[in-house]
């Protein structure tokens, strides 16, 4: 297997814990809490999970904008971790990121054109003529043309606004973009279409997609794999092919269950509760309070992630009968 | 037809705006009967909220009702004095955003039961002034329906500040909320969208059970054809303010004859093997295009598609369907 491009080790983001002296001690939150991720050059890796459970402080962190408190992020092989974040900002450029809502990413008092000159002038790029033509270059590449620079974000509509987010993304030119939901609160024709830009755009520049969602229909098209994360932690990672016909975790099992499809789902179990809070996260396996078949030892210590097959890796003893023992699985 | 419960007949709403006149709603029809759960479908800006405003009486500022009828049993309720007397009292409203719905300062038993105040419950005593024992009956029934929608300890709950629940319980509050008055008729709009995939499926269930148990009817707006397939006895299509194609949610989704339908269905991840798109933009209310509104992004657009209106036809299967090509199958 060629050089991952990016990867973690054991990375671990935390907030709060600390105590000062007069103020209310604040709860530790582990909002990432050991992941280890390897992606690889040109792929698509999708991340799921339900709110709260750190997928956005991971692209945080990954991009420098949240230290890690624990762990190691390597960048071509290169660890470019353990920085405070303007340094990070900087040895980690070829990592961009596609904001959730690019309607609020953008001035609602520039013009869309000014803000994409700014983008670029921030980045170094001070030759005016330079910035234009990588502006028109990637403007073209997403479907708009020059007209749209001289608009104003509230004139644009929710599709064009996805576009001039990739657009200003792309124009830094990164090897690896960060896409945070980027169909969220798009029409069914309109996410359809943004989603064959972006596969179009990795194919044109060779771009690597760490793709965060929590819509599975979207993730299974678009993603080489996928990693299914709970409250901090990747509970299977595999390929998407894998992992969305022979899902292992019950976890992933319950995701699965739970999103609607075309047809009435009358059967099969719906998971009951709630995600529960990072701030209270149970011990042992952090699903074991929602989990069908949890057992005493899923009480006390955390499962680790053990290979199933070549390209699926789960974190439940139970979850394949007789292909991870239990004790393999607990030894960490 | 008399016996429907909601009727939107032939509704034709503008608004007057600084831009001009927009035609928000064009000739919208469908009726929802007792008990049936009715799916309203379009993407945003086809002129839904309009729609469910203008049902619950309050319709956008500057509108004006250009032709058409909204009735409850038979009651008018483009007429803001009866709207006002069914709103929130047999006519039930779940919002879209549990999140906001709340004001985070108050308990949530003390928001709820200050609307039931106003609102009163269809078994209040006559003329009763609003006094403890009332209080009391209202809490009561409060705490009756918020263990129909499994809040566990009820009677804890109402003392309780909306940041102590989780979403999906806040949204079970407000579910319980909107059932408190025995209403016979709900309108949600959109309820699971701010939702979790799995509370979602909690949510679209629990609603079921509780639309057959209390023999509600509802009108559930979405986006998500997967919800629709999940909840909704019947689904009414809209596009750019226009009814389109109205049926069984399996005429719907299995079988879609109007256009826009269809390619709105081909869009689905789960139909679609290449991802496709429907090319060109919604057009805009202020400069609606002459006929079918579609026309201009249908394959199948003819000189008669811009012509005219196409009427929203009976089609012999039972499902009303408004495109000019289908009309020889109608």
């Amino acid at each position: 297997m060629s050089r991952p491009l990016l990867e973690t080790v054991d990375l671990k983001t935390h907030y709060g814990g600390t105590r000062s002296l007069l103020s209310k001690p604040k709860p530790l939150v582990r909002a990432v809490d050991g992941v280890s991720l390897k992606i690889q050059p040109g792929e698509v890796l999708g991340l799921v999970g339900e709110s709260g459970c750190g997928k956005s402080t991971i692209a945080k962190t990954l991009l420098g904008l949240e230290r890690e408190t624990e762990g190691a992020i390597l960048l071509d092989g290169f660890d470019v971790g353990g920085r405070d974040p303007a340094e990070a900002r900087k040895v980690r450029s070829d990592i961009q990121y596609v904001h959730q809502d690019p309607g609020a990413a953008l001035d609602p008092w520039w013009r869309v054109g000014d803000t994409l000159h700014e983008t670029l002038k921030i980045h170094g790029v001070s030759d005016r003529a330079e910035r234009q033509a990588r502006i028109l270059e990637m403007l073209n590449a997403v479907g708009l043309n020059e007209g749209f620079l001289r608009r104003y974000p509230h004139e644009l509509s929710g599709g064009q606004q996805r576009r001039i987010g990739l657009a200003r993304t792309l124009s830094l030119r990164p090897r690896m973009v960060i896409l945070d939901e980027p169909t969220s609160g798009l029409d069914l024709s309109v996410q359809a279409t943004v989603l064959k830009l972006m596969l179009d755009l990795r194919a044109t520049y060779d771009l690597t997609y760490l793709f965060i969602s929590h819509d599975l229909s979207v993730v299974e098209r678009l993603c080489d794999r996928v990693a299914i994360m709970y409250l901090g932690r990747i509970v299977e990672i595999g390929s998407a092919d894998q992992v969305f016909s022979a899902p292992a975790h019950p976890y992933t099992r319950a995701l699965l269950e739970s999103a609607p499809t075309l047809t009435r789902q009358d059967s099969g179990q719906v998971i009951q509760g709630d995600p529960p809070s990072p701030t209270r996260r149970p011990e042992g396996c952090a699903f074991h309070p929602r989990c069908p078949m949890a057992q005493a030892d899923c009480r006390q210590s955390v499962p680790q992630l053990a290979e199933v097959s070549d390209s699926q890796s789960v974190a439940c003893p139970y979850a394949m009968p007789g292909q991870v023992r239990p004790a393999e699985a607990f030894a960490s | 037809m008399s016996d429907d419960i909601l009727s939107v007949r032939d509704l034709k709403l503008s608004v007057k705006g600084d831009a001009g006149l927009a035609q928000i709603l064009d000739h919208v029809d469908f009726a929802v009967k007792p008990g049936e759960v009715m799916g309203l479908v379009g993407e945003s800006g086809c002129g839904k909220s309009t729609l469910i405003r203008t049902i619950l009486g309050l319709p956008p500022k500057g509108a004006r009702i250009d032709s058409g009828t909204v009735a409850f049993r038979g009651r008018n309720l483009l007429d803001p004095k009866e709207a006002q007397q069914i709103r929130g009292r047999e006519i039930g409203f779940i919002p879209q955003d549990p999140f906001q719905a709340f004001n985070p300062v108050f308990t949530v038993g003390a928001q709820i039961l200050e609307i039931l105040r106003w609102s009163g419950l269809p078994d209040d005593p006559k003329g009763a002034r609003y006094d403890k024992s009332l209080r009391a009956r209202h809490k009561a029934r409060l705490i009756e329906v918020l263990r129909a929608v499994q809040i566990p300890d009820p009677e804890e709950a109402l003392d309780r500040y909306p940041h102590q629940f989780s979403g999906g319980q806040r949204q079970r509050i407000l579910i319980a909320g909107a059932l408190a008055t025995r209403p016979s008729l709900i309108l949600a709009d959109e309820p699971t969208t701010a939702l979790d995939v799995t509370t979602q499926m909690q949510i679209l269930r629990l609603l079921r059970e509780l639309a057959a148990d209390y023999n509600v009817a509802m009108l559930f707006v979405t986006h998500d054809f997967g919800v629709v397939a999940q909840i909704c006895d019947r689904v009414s299509v809209m596009y750019a303010g226009q009814t389109v194609e109205t049926g069984t949610t399996p005429q719907i989704i299995d079988g879609p004859r109007h256009p826009y339908t269809g390619m709105l269905m081909a869009c689905h991840p789960e139909r679609s093997t290449e991802i496709t798109g429907i090319p060109g933009q919604v057009s805009s209310p202020l400069t609606p295009p002459p006929g079918c509104r579609f026309a201009p992004r249908c394959p199948r657009a003819t000189e008669a598609c811009t012509s005219a209106r196409p009427g929203l036809l009976n089609s012999r299967d039972g499902r009303q369907l408004a495109c000019v090509h289908e009309e020889e199958f109608a």
